[in-house]
């Protein structure tokens, strides 16, 4: 075995010899949190290299954070089920009510199946890893909330929020100023809509203010007037909405064992505007 | 141009943190020096006692608590400089170039850290620790970016805790330990607040781990941190299991509080031959930290938090809730420790270490927190009567409590007087200040017309400095025999 002793007892570092016992801890000590590390980025460059990919429907919405640089938070269509739309749903499923639903951040696994339109929807919500998932899809879920808004205690409406763990997406500074621009893009109909919406705003406070002088009937037409628009730029937000969803996507890898998903790309129209590079 | 300004003030930051690190100590010393050869020569001092003095004021490696701390702000400074710099250039880096630069940052820091301990530099060498296991936590938090990871944030944590626990087992690194427990309890805070554990478990086992390496490198400021680190543990979860706002919970916390001390009495009997007062006295004075606040904020509850308590029909009642979880959850452990503690006090008193009356007095406590908790409880108004009347709960919430809140502050700053502590003499006073005003302000306050408001607010104000002041003076007095005091 080789000496090392006397090597490094002749070359010392900051004044004092070498202490070969104290170099292998902190060896020992740097190479333990490297390997995590490692393991931190193994494990996702494994499960980019070898899940299945989906395309989902998604859209870009409220940027920013100033911890973690620029990042985008994307709000996917598979975000909120509403269990008895599914593709999968049948008489024989169950939907529970609120009290005995699903719990807040308990794992479900939702089954996704392609479209014809390339993108790729959710089938049916499971709460353990189904056994037979040969040809099948599943995306690991977080339930963020459940609830079923009826009246009549029916299962009609009962809506699923979850979370994937594909939530955001961190960019450059210039890459996500676009995306942030896209996810608020908007039509001309809608800016022409706030604009008059701003107009009579503005009117309507000046009217409050001299409201001594002014008719009160002046104020009522006003306020009567902005209710409908309010609501019609809602709608129309929404639609936006929608319309975008439609346009844009996030390619992401599914690992067949656990559901697990992490986001690969980028998708416009169709085409890929940004792919991940493994390295 | 933020950027610019925030980095300008980084930089001054961390030049004068670093300047006073090195150069503060080696400064004081070169002018003393220069001062004293100069006192020889004129004949003021000896050569004996010049070479005395330079001898205690050379600089001893990194000397004084302020030189450390002002060193570790350095640090974190440092870190975030570091951070920002990396963030800055991160757009134009490949990902595997980004890789390489967070491990050699890290390399860096740890092979300097060991360095800086090989060369007698303790705590300039925790400093570079700190930074080390703070850069790592970054590294996390930079591949979790680069990988678009935002799955379960307490996980970064508990990765980051893990880590710094390994560096502290190999390392024997007292900063790496402190910041284990930090990123311990960071990490179940998330998950019991964020993610609703009801009582997360896990926190143990690396509080454990945490506790065993603390008893293995004799630190003894780790244990507080352990100790603060299990109390907020406890505490959170006690409230997350229970309600915050009900005064079952509350009494659960002074329960636990007395049973401290108790344990801390008894602890002194087993030990004061060996270890006359170290963990116990400590012990105590959470416990008393703990214990006197809790106490107060108990009769505050039905005006400051739950409102509901005396306005009919708004208490919930949680009828799906099981014995443990529903409005009486708290019940049967409050009980257990009301048990325990009553053991151990017993056993203080045989061993002669408590007088009859203190004993009456914790006993007293104990009992009668259990009991006010019990009739608090929203299911004794709702059965009209069951327990005892609304009227009759808030007669002695207004007064009874706060009469038996006094008389008990004022035996305990006898007993701390008694056991020459100043800590229970003074947090006794200090409560007792707070409960008379409190008093004042809820009885008296909205009573009385504004100008008598101040009026009496005033007399009873000076009054009660007069009093704090008499008491304080009688206290400050030694205790001479009666034979002793001159006619």
């Amino acid at each position: 075995m080789i000496n090392l002793k006397p090597y490094f007892k002749d070359r010392p570092f900051f004044g004092r010899p070498l202490d070969l016992k104290s170099l292998i801890t902190i060896l020992a000590t740097l190479f333990i949190l490297t390997l995590m590390l490692g393991a931190m980025v193994w494990g996702r460059v494994s499960l980019l290299q070898n899940g299945t990919q989906v395309v989902l429907k998604t859209a870009p919405v409220d940027p920013r954070d100033l911890l973690r640089g620029y990042f985008v938070r994307l709000s996917y269509d598979i975000s909120r089920l509403e269990l008895k739309k599914l593709a999968g749903y049948r008489q024989d499923r169950q939907i529970p009510l609120k009290r005995d639903g699903y719990k807040k951040h308990a794992n479900v696994y939702v089954e996704l199946r392609p479209m014809s339109s390339g993108f790729w929807s959710p089938y049916w919500v499971y709460r353990f890893l189904p056994q037979d998932r040969k040809e099948r899809v599943f995306i690991r879920g977080r339930v963020r909330s459940y609830s079923c808004r009826s009246r009549m205690r029916s299962k009609d409406r009962c809506t699923l929020s979850l979370r994937y763990g594909i939530e955001k997406f961190f960019a450059d500074k210039t890459r996500a100023k676009k995306l942030e621009d896209f996810g608020r893009q908007q039509s001309t109909e809608i800016t022409e809509l706030r604009k008059q919406i701003r107009e009579l705003e503005k009117s309507y406070r000046q009217q409050r203010q001299k409201q001594k002088k002014a008719e009160r009937q002046d104020i009522k037409d006003l306020s009567a007037q902005l209710v409908p628009m309010r609501t019609k730029l809602s709608k129309l937000i929404a639609q936006n909405r929608l319309n975008m969803a439609n346009r844009f996507a996030v390619i992401a890898r599914i690992d067949k064992q656990s559901g697990e998903a992490a986001i690969s790309g980028l998708q416009l129209d169709d085409k890929a505007i940004y792919e991940e590079r493994l390295f | 141009m933020i950027e610019i300004i925030i980095a300008f003030f980084l930089t001054i930051a961390t030049i004068i943190g670093l300047a006073m690190t090195f150069g503060w100590r080696n400064l004081y010393f070169r002018l003393l020096s220069h001062d004293i050869k100069k006192w020889q020569t004129e004949g003021w001092i000896s050569p004996e006692n010049a070479a005395l003095l330079l001898a205690d004021k050379r600089p001893k490696g990194l000397a004084g608590r302020l030189v450390f701390l002002v060193g570790l702000l350095g640090a974190l400074l440092l870190l975030f400089s570091a951070v920002s710099f990396v963030a800055a250039n991160w757009d134009d880096m490949s990902r595997l170039s980004r890789l390489i630069w967070l491990i050699i940052i890290l390399w860096t820091t740890f092979l300097v850290s060991w360095r800086l301990t090989a060369n007698e530099h303790p705590r300039l060498a925790e400093i570079a620790y700190t930074l080390g296991i703070g850069l790592f936590g970054v590294n996390i938090t930079l591949i979790a970016q680069m990988f678009h990871i935002d799955s379960h944030p307490p996980n970064g944590v508990l990765m980051w805790t893990i880590g710094a626990l390994v560096a502290a087992a190999l390392l024997r690194s007292k900063a790496a330990l402190a910041l284990t427990f930090i990123g311990a309890i960071t990490w179940s805070m998330m998950e019991v607040l964020t993610y609703q554990e009801l009582i997360h478990w896990p926190f143990l086992m690396v509080w454990g781990a945490a506790f065993g390496l603390t008893l293995w490198m004799r630190w003894s400021f780790a244990n507080h941190l352990a100790f603060i680190s299990l109390l907020i543990w406890t505490i959170t979860s006690i409230i997350h299991y229970g309600d915050w706002s009900s005064h079952g919970t509350l009494s659960l916390f002074i329960m636990m509080f007395l049973l401290m001390l108790a344990v801390a009495f008894v602890w002194q009997i087993k030990n004061t031959q060996t270890q006359p007062y170290g963990f116990a006295t400590w012990l105590e004075r959470y416990a008393i930290i703990g214990l006197l606040p809790s106490l107060f904020f108990l009769q505050t509850l039905p005006i400051i938090v739950s409102r509901g308590l005396y306005a009919p029909g708004t208490i919930s009642r949680d009828s799906n809730g099981s014995m443990l979880q529903g409005s009486f959850g708290w019940f049967p452990l409050t009980s257990l420790l009301l048990i325990g503690t009553v053991l151990l006090l017993v056993m203080s008193w045989r061993e002669k270490l408590l007088r009859r009356l203190d004993l009456v007095f914790f006993v007293a406590i104990a009992a009668s927190t259990l009991l006010y908790a019990l009739i608090s409880s929203p299911y004794a108004f709702e059965t009209d009567g069951w327990l005892i009347a609304k009227e009759t709960h808030k007669f002695l919430t207004t007064w009874i409590y706060g009469a038996a809140f006094l008389t008990m502050l004022i035996w305990l700053i006898a007993f701390g007087h008694r056991r020459g502590s100043d800590l229970y003499v003074w947090a006794a006073l200090a409560t007792f200040a707070v409960e008379v005003l409190y008093i004042y302000f809820s009885i008296f306050g909205s009573l009385l017309e504004t100008s008598l408001f101040f009026l009496v607010g005033g007399i009873l104000t000076i009054g009660l400095a007069y009093f704090l002041y008499r008491l304080h003076q009688r206290l400050e007095e030694p205790s001479t025999p009666a034979s002793e005091v001159p006619s």
